[in-house]
């Protein structure tokens, strides 16, 4: 194995790496995750996910803030009257 | 070596990414039975003795609906490999491969802790406990031990969708009370004729996925008996409202000519042959064979009498139709 690295040039070394490596090169430091290649209806799909998601969260923390502030409001009032 | 190279070639392609859409996990919550959950939490806190404010009763809401969304998740999740078997259930998101069965566990678990927890800071922890304690009686207690295992799955099991009106009360006075408990009872006593009206029309279904509901268990007479027994115990026991001063006029009318109606549509289903000819060979959830309207009759008009009964219930204490029954303390 080694024997057949060494008799070929840089170029083809590198060629045969990204052959092995789904296009990319070690040097790149891409991580495992990054090799996957999606479709443009898997890309659609996260895309859509990820607006939901980030909708939900934005709205969780809406909520939390308003139920906050009614149950503050509604603890100051009742101390006032107490 | 093989199979990791194996997954790594099928991850380049993107095989092993999900093309699920929003409305795939949507479907996961069963929103035709969070309809009717929500609707029952809404009756329940409006009944209430207590003005509850309209933010924190909305998010309360919401909480139960998520809650019960969850649960939803967790059982499509589950029961993944019985629904692709049954023509009434084979194209929910997780048989037919459009959400994975890790995911709709993640989706449930994760729409279940934040139910809870909004439901602790929007009303109270009995509530939150309450809330928690339904998830977990549908998802695991019903779900995983009782549905596979009994024919009474439907009878312990429907205490799981009897909880929404309880917790709604909760929600708004922070403790269980008498009322709480007889809003709790219609559904649990509601339940089994429901769900058996619909199992004796889709029995096949049932007994080609080894669920023993009790027309596959027992066989559709002894089924079509219990039906008629069960509406009996819920048509009486839907008039205690009326005894507590809960049920003002309009829903003691609600409760007898709706009543009256549903022990008819039960004597009809008892003295038919439904169930005999087995399952509908339509997928449709109203799709039924002669011999079996009438439990389809029955399965339909139950949805419609416990929301009337629910509705009456709004209708008096939501939008000021209390109108006391003469000689009850209302």
């Amino acid at each position: 194995m080694s024997t057949e690295n060494e008799t070929l040039t840089e170029a083809e070394r590198e060629a045969k790496e990204r052959a092995d490596n789904f296009g990319f090169h070690h040097r790149e430091g891409r991580p495992t995750g990054e090799h996957v290649t999606l479709t443009p209806e898997q890309e659609k799909a996260r895309r859509k996910r990820n607006i939901y998601i980030a909708l939900g969260l934005v709205g969780f923390m809406v909520a939390v803030f308003l139920i906050t502030v009614v149950r503050l409001s509604q603890n100051i009032a009742d101390g006032a009257a107490g | 070596m093989d199979t990791l190279t194996d997954t790594s070639v099928n991850r380049a392609e993107g095989g092993a990414v999900s093309t699920a859409s929003p409305r795939d996990f949507f479907d996961l919550m069963k929103p035709r039975v969070m309809t009717l959950v929500v609707f029952t939490a809404f009756a329940g806190l409006v009944a209430a003795p207590v003005d509850a404010d309209p933010f924190l009763a909305f998010m309360s809401i919401l909480c139960v609906a998520v809650g019960a969304g969850a649960a939803g998740a967790l059982n499509m999740a589950y029961d993944a490999d019985i629904d692709a078997t049954m023509k009434r259930t084979r194209k929910r998101p997780v048989p037919r491969g459009a959400v994975s069965v890790s995911n709709a566990y993640g989706f449930g678990t994760v729409a279940a802790v934040l139910s809870v927890l909004m439901m602790a800071l929007a009303s109270n922890y009995l509530a939150a406990g309450l809330l928690a304690f339904s998830i977990f009686f549908y998802a695991v207690i019903y779900t995983m031990i009782l549905k596979r295992r009994t024919p009474q799955n439907i009878v312990i099991g429907g205490a799981a969708g009897a909880f929404p009106p309880m917790i709604g009360w909760v929600a708004a006075t922070g403790s269980i009370s008498l009322d709480a408990v007889i809003l709790f009872m219609i559904i649990f006593l509601w339940t089994p004729p429901h769900s058996w009206a619909l199992a004796l029309y889709k029995s096949g279904d049932y007994a080609a996925a080894g669920v023993p509901m009790m027309p596959v268990a027992k066989g559709p007479k002894s089924t079509r008996l219990q039906i008629l027994a069960y509406s009996l115990v819920l048509v009486v026991f839907a008039g205690a409202p009326v005894l507590t001063g809960l049920g003002g006029l309009a829903y003691a009318a609600t409760s007898l000519g709706g009543g009256a109606l549903f022990l008819l549509l039960a004597w009809r289903v008892f003295n038919s042959r439904a169930g005999e000819a087995g399952s509908a060979e339509e997928g449709a959830l109203y799709a039924v064979r002669a011999g079996d309207k009438a439990a389809r009759d029955l399965f339909a008009y139950s949805i419609g009498y416990l929301a009337a009964l629910f509705a009456a219930l709004i209708a008096e204490h939501g939008f000021g139709a209390y109108v006391s029954v003469p000689g009850v303390a209302g």
